[in-house]
């Protein structure tokens, strides 16, 4: 079974690049709406999450903290997406309990590193 | 640092192609877009109509912001909408809003500022018209919003 990725993100061409991008090797689910988001997580667990960080209503790291309050997804992986690559912005994110940070416009190839280290960290440990 | 480099890419469609011809002024290319979409050319042409109306979009936006002074709004537009002109590559977009950005940050309500959004709006026409001219889309929303 194909493990599950949950995108949010407010600009859609870059929900549908992670769709496009992802979706081979994994069931992709989006939402452009942080709010939609959680309330989709009220009765689904993706096994990984990668969220924008600069969204209306709902931003990325509210989304975080709440994913963080809830059992379910209290320990499911979250890599967190944004424009800005300063290290305040970084850390922020690690506080909050991001796994990972990756900057916009990301390489494609590092995102499947990224995405591989987080939904098989014991495999992708021995690789090395 | 932010994703720049570029990589080689077997472009397999015709109309990709057209827009490579070095006679031609390179408005955008698609190669990056091809290699996230896998080569799935349904993604990519379903990208392409995005994009248009993100693009469009974006540049009306920044014109209500121009009009009612409003940095923030410039600001933001901008910061959303240029990790997605990397993947499509349109250089001259880019350059544009940087130049915007730039007068912006620095909160210089000039007729330079006016200027550099009347270029940023032609070369999105540009873009768009090679676009839907090169995928064939009839667009007629496009909006004159000055």
């Amino acid at each position: 079974m194909k493990k599950k990725i949950m995108v949010v993100d407010d600009e859609i061409s870059i929900c549908l690049l992670l769709e496009s991008f992802l979706s081979k090797d994994y069931d992709v689910v989006t939402f452009q709406d942080g709010q939609a988001a959680l309330i989709w997580l009220e009765e689904n667990l993706p096994d990984l999450i990668i969220s924008d960080i600069q969204m209306p209503n709902v931003d990325g790291y509210e989304f975080l903290i709440k994913v963080r309050e809830r059992g379910f997804t209290k320990h499911t992986p979250v890599v967190m997406l944004s424009a800005k690559s300063e290290s305040k912005e970084r850390i922020k994110c690690y506080q909050l309990g991001g796994q990972d940070y990756l900057t916009k416009p990301f390489n494609p190839e590092e995102l499947e590193e990224l995405v591989k280290k987080n939904l098989f960290p014991i495999h992708y440990s021995l690789t090395w | 640092m932010a994703y720049q480099e570029k990589e080689p890419f077997k472009i397999t469609i015709m109309q990709f192609l057209k827009n490579t011809d070095q006679s031609l002024e390179k408005l955008y290319d698609l190669t990056m877009v091809t290699k996230m979409c896998r080569g799935n050319q349904d993604h990519i042409l379903k990208l392409v109509e995005v994009f248009i109306t993100q693009i469009s979009q974006s540049v009306e936006q920044i014109w209500v912001g121009y009009n009612e002074r409003d940095l923030v709004r410039i600001e933001n537009v901008i910061h959303k909408i240029k990790p997605t002109l990397t993947y499509f590559d349109t250089d001259k977009i880019k350059l544009e809003l940087l130049l915007i950005e730039a007068l912006v940050a620095n909160e210089l309500w000039t007729i330079e500022l006016k200027e550099k959004i009347a270029s940023l709006d032609a070369v999105v026409k540009r873009t768009v018209d090679k676009m839907e001219e090169d995928f064939c889309i009839n667009n007629n929303n496009n909006n004159n919003n000055k």
